[in-house]
């Protein structure tokens, strides 16, 4: 600790992040009982963030939208213990992330069924129009170009294997550390470093010639 | 440099983890390789592309978000109980209630005699079950009662068809032999063990308790039982004629044949013991909530349609709402309580719910509990 600070924590002076962090906490316990008001604050400090990965996840702003409400509602409730506002990010991420993967695995399930229905789930999962981030400064040409490359990046993202599609997204999306990542997904340093660089290997040649 | 070795290098400087030296390095590589400087080109190009602002969240997010954390709330248990915990506990207590009143008639003197041991009716309770689904695989049930009521004769192996018939009757405390030779010989519906009521009991008027069937078969309600005629079904004292008898059975237990419908003494069907529950009750749509929903939905239909209200669905047993036994329906006249079953393939936890439902359609055992002892 530098010199302010032991001089701000013998002093009883607390800084500006441990005073929000102590807000936090009194909103977590708040949430805990039940109170909406305070769920709210949470979530609207909280879910853009959850949802810039969500969307690159899912592909779609509807599912995007649901992983996010889904992870909110089920993981602040849940937590029983607040080490920090960065804690609570890396936290949630991890909620989300897991909430993902079991949608993932429950939606190959139920992929035989789709067919059955004659209704593929690319078909189903394609990105309309509104599904497009709309950026209002370019000119219509440039949206359109911009829309068929995000378009064309978002396949590609989707064919990454999970694992690797995850590490890559919250490294390049969310720009948290190799370490942080390790935290969020449960394996150790080597391993994310190992599952960015097959991903972008994985992307180089999904990618060549297209961009 | 290696290829494979570059691109971990490109990697590293993407994500800034190059000591000073080597990233001074790269970059002088970066200049005069154009190979390299086109791979570091789309790696910032999709970087650009993963980083691009989107639309943000929209206020309507946020109100279905704190909408759904509300509902959500609300569908918590008190004491912030999760619900796997309190299916725990309650399964705890369905297990105490089962078991308890027994091992106190083991130990408490003076207590009503104990059906058996639980250890002996759990392990004939599978044995009959077993038997029970061999049958299936050999005959329909009624070509069995049939085969029981007839004098017995050698199958195709040679083996007596009345020694095969026999563990389908078979209680779970032994006095098997007995109750077949009366099945055998009066074709009743209900063969009592031994009378579990509590004496003195009043005495049944029989047209009673056959009139409201008979109308209602006429009345195209229920279907005509695999007996010969009304008087093969035994009334209430027929019941007690049968529990006078010197025989060695234990109380409560019934073995019974597969009809379409069942009687029983009313009084069997005490407080706690037979329940009849409405359909329409929320506490029982939640009880039902693991079963089918296509089933659940049928079955509520039929409840909701029928106008008369004994046409309710029915749990037996100490506990009520498990939802294998609402596949019964029953009705109630003066004298008895009237069960039919409207899924003879349901299979019922027989040791929670006291009944079982075998998927032949061949037997039914009831466990009936002794009454305001």
């Amino acid at each position: 600790m530098d010199g302010a600070g032991e001089l701000r924590q013998r002093s009883g002076v607390h800084s500006d992040e441990e005073r929000t962090d102590d807000s936090t906490a009194r909103l977590l316990e708040r949430i805990r009982q039940g109170d909406a008001g305070a769920f709210e604050r949470v979530a609207r400090e909280q879910a853009p963030r959850l949802f810039r990965l969500a969307l690159k996840l899912c592909g779609r702003r509807e599912d995007a939208e649901d992983l996010v409400q889904e992870t909110l509602v089920r993981a602040l409730p849940a937590l029983r213990r607040f080490e920090g506002r960065a804690r609570l990010s890396t936290y949630l991420i991890r909620a989300l992330t897991n909430i993902w993967k079991n949608r993932l695995r429950s939606r190959k399930r139920s992929r035989l069924v789709d067919w059955f229905r004659g209704r593929r789930e690319d078909e189903d999962e394609s990105d309309g129009p509104e599904a497009t981030a709309i950026d209002p400064a370019p000119s219509a040409e440039q949206r359109i170009e911009g829309e068929q490359r995000g378009a064309l990046v978002r396949a590609a993202i989707e064919q990454l294997e999970p694992n690797r599609r995850l590490a890559l997204l919250l490294r390049e999306v969310n720009e948290m550390s190799y370490e942080e990542i390790a935290e969020t997904t449960g394996v150790a340093v080597g391993t994310v470093r190992s599952r960015l660089a097959r991903a972008r290997d994985d992307l180089r040649r999904l990618l060549e010639g297209k961009l | 440099m290696s290829d494979e070795r570059l691109r971990r290098a490109l990697d590293d400087y993407l994500d800034d983890r190059l000591e000073s030296a080597e990233r001074r390095r790269f970059e002088e590589r970066l200049a005069t390789d154009d190979g390299l400087a086109r791979e570091l080109a789309l790696a910032l190009q999709l970087r650009a592309e993963l980083r691009a602002e989107e639309a943000p969240l929209s206020e309507a997010f946020y109100t279905r978000a704190v909408a759904h954390f509300s509902s959500a709330r609300r569908r918590r248990l008190p004491f912030g109980l999760s619900w796997s915990t309190a299916g725990l506990a309650v399964a705890t207590i369905a297990a105490a209630a089962i078991f308890i009143p027994t091992i106190l008639r083991d130990a408490v003197p003076g207590m009503p005699e104990n059906p058996a041991p639980v250890e002996e009716r759990l392990s004939t309770f599978g044995e009959d079950r077993a038997e029970k689904k061999e049958h299936a695989t050999a005959k329909t049930a009624a070509a069995a009662d049939d085969e029981l009521r007839s004098e017995p004769s050698k199958d195709a192996l040679g083996r007596d068809a009345g020694a095969e018939a026999e563990p389908r009757f078979k209680n779970v405390a032994g006095g098997a032999d007995e109750r077949t030779r009366q099945t055998a010989a009066n074709g009743p519906l209900v063969t009592p063990e031994r009378e579990p009521l509590s004496a003195p009991k009043p005495e049944a008027d029989p047209a009673l308790a056959r009139e409201p069937v008979a109308k209602l078969r006429a009345e195209g309600e229920l279907e005509e039982p695999n007996v010969k005629s009304d008087e093969q079904r035994l009334d209430r004292s027929e019941l007690d004629k049968v529990a006078d008898a010197d025989s060695p059975v234990d109380a409560g237990y019934f073995t019974v044949s597969m009809p379409a419908a069942v009687e029983l003494p009313v009084d069997l069907a005490g407080a706690g013991e037979i329940q009849v529950l409405d359909a329409g009750d929320p506490a029982l749509q939640a009880a039902l909530g693991n079963k089918k929903k296509e089933s659940r939905t049928e079955l509520h239909a039929q409840a909701r349609e029928s106008e008369t209200p004994a046409h309710r669905f029915v749990a037996i047993g100490p506990r009520p709402g498990l939802d294998a036994c609402s596949a019964l329906r029953v009705r109630r006249t003066d004298t008895t309580w009237e069960i039919r079953f409207e899924e003879t393939g349901s299979r019922v936890g027989s040791v929670s719910c006291g009944i079982e439902i075998p998927g032949d359609g061949a037997a039914i055992r009831f466990q009936g509990w002794p009454v305001d002892e």
